[in-house]
């Protein structure tokens, strides 16, 4: 029974490897629209994080659900830019693959943060809960800072 | 009798190193008063990110930086105490004149580039105070390259011409009528932070189109386009609340969640993530009481020149 389980668990792990692979080997314009979908995602639950964190809305009980969203979503960040998905109509920058090392750097800080985020938020202490938030969205602005093309906001303001 | 002379002598020569060691006691901790109230001058006044160039291993208001503007690309000059090739050997006069009036040493014109026309608003005691903070680092000996400019901007007379049109020495005058916080904003953004070089769009012969105080400048610095901070709804940042502002201030986070890594980026690591909340705040207070402008009508305008 045992040894079935931890089978199990090694087809599963393969398959999210081969999942992870045939993602980042999609048609670019999809994995394009997947980034992005990704990165929408995620700064909606940071913009309901920070709602709730600073008492606006009274929803303390869904800021563990935002926190493991952001936790969740960046962890996809390593496989979210395939060699291929960048080019003048998006916003990566060429570094993120001419300076792999370095990305995948920013990469990592962004998930350790997000984790630490996700641990705190449980914690009931609102300040230090802050506290990884502001170093969470550290790393989300060096990596834009680093990586991304200059964003217009103009862009996103079409739905509101 | 001469032994009593001596006496007073000596009672008075004690008395007198008394008094200088009281002095010299005054002036040390005022000193460094004015250098700690000059190093948070420094980052509200956005010297650091202008005078360090972009490399990594840059030394910190060496000069260096290159700035492309619609006029040219500037290099910014080191501003460490370095006699040479830095501002060792300047006078609190001509530091004064340099950040006040636009006057190098010589009496030469600065080009506006340099945003003494928001300095000069400045009082003389918050200008010596950084001037004592540049002064307490360690000199940097490093030249920077020369300007690169069009023919007709290459001479300073240029920018004595423009800062005829252009410019009036004033020292800021608080407004009666209006809150301490709003005044305190109005300083910081108008003077200290000097936001509207960037933010307000120029005419052009650049000078800041005065009526149009913030509301963006489609042909920023390297050419990237400014936004519109006043408090429209629509092309400004009008649904933004005053918190929203100050954590932006703070942490660079955009309500939406999303947070910049425009060239507001280094604007927030060295000038407005040092400010003390309050000063936040008093920002926040002042750019929500401007009239509010609609830049979205004239987009098309904008995009086309």
């Amino acid at each position: 029974m045992q040894s079935f389980r931890s089978g199990s668990l090694a087809i599963l792990v393969l398959g999210f490897g081969v999942l992870a692979t045939a993602q980042a080997a999609g048609k670019p314009e999809d994995t394009i629209k997947y980034r992005h979908a990704i990165m929408e995602a995620m700064s909606s639950h940071v913009a309901a994080i920070l709602l709730i964190a600073t008492n606006k809305i009274d929803a303390r009980q869904h800021l563990q659900e935002h926190a493991d969203a952001v936790a969740n979503l960046s962890g996809e960040l390593g496989q979210l830019f395939p060699e291929g998905s960048g080019g003048s109509e998006t916003e990566t920058l060429p570094e993120i693959w001419s300076d792999s090392e370095k990305f995948s750097a920013a990469v990592k800080k962004m998930q350790d943060s997000a984790q630490s985020l996700q641990a705190a938020a449980g914690a009931n202490d609102n300040k230090a809960f802050m506290g990884t938030f502001a170093a969470a969205g550290k790393a989300c602005k060096s990596c834009h800072e680093s990586f991304r093309a200059e964003h217009d906001h103009d862009d996103d303001d079409h739905d509101d | 009798m001469p032994e009593r002379v001596i006496g007073f002598l000596l009672a008075g020569l004690l008395f007198a190193g008394q008094v200088s060691a009281e002095l010299s006691v005054d002036q040390s901790v005022e000193h460094r008063r004015a250098v700690e109230r000059g190093a948070y001058l420094l980052h509200a006044g956005g010297c650091i990110s202008c005078h360090t160039a972009d490399d990594e291993d840059a030394k910190p208001l060496a000069g260096g930086h290159a700035l492309e503007t619609a006029f040219g690309t500037f290099y910014s000059p080191n501003i460490t105490p370095d006699e040479t090739s830095g501002i060792g050997t300047w006078s609190d006069e001509d530091f004064l004149r340099a950040m006040q009036e636009g006057r190098r040493p010589d009496g030469a014109h600065y080009y506006p580039v340099f945003p003494y026309t928001a300095y000069s608003g400045m009082g003389r005691d918050e200008i010596l105070a950084i001037k004592a903070y540049l002064f307490s680092l360690e000199p940097v000996s490093q030249q920077h390259p020369d300007h690169d400019l069009p023919w007709y901007l290459s001479s300073r007379l240029t920018a004595g011409a423009w800062k005829f049109l252009f410019f009036t020495p004033q020292r800021f005058t608080p407004d009666d009528e209006q809150s301490d916080a709003w005044n305190r904003g109005a300083y910081l953004v108008r003077h200290l932070g000097h936001c509207g070089e960037c933010h307000t769009p120029r005419n052009a012969l650049g000078g800041l189109m005065s009526g149009l105080e913030l509301s963006g400048n489609p042909d920023g610095p390297d050419g990237k386009k400014v936004p519109n901070i006043t408090p429209d709804r629509k092309s400004g940042i009008g649904k933004w609340s005053a918190d929203e502002i100050e954590f932006f201030l703070e942490l660079g986070m955009l309500p939406d969640g999303d947070f910049t890594g425009s060239s507001m980026s280094p604007v927030i690591d060295d000038n407005t993530s040092h400010l003390t909340p309050d000063d936040r705040q008093a920002i926040a207070v002042y750019l929500q009481s401007l009239p509010a402008l609609n830049t979205d009508d004239n987009k098309n305008n904008n995009a086309g020149s």
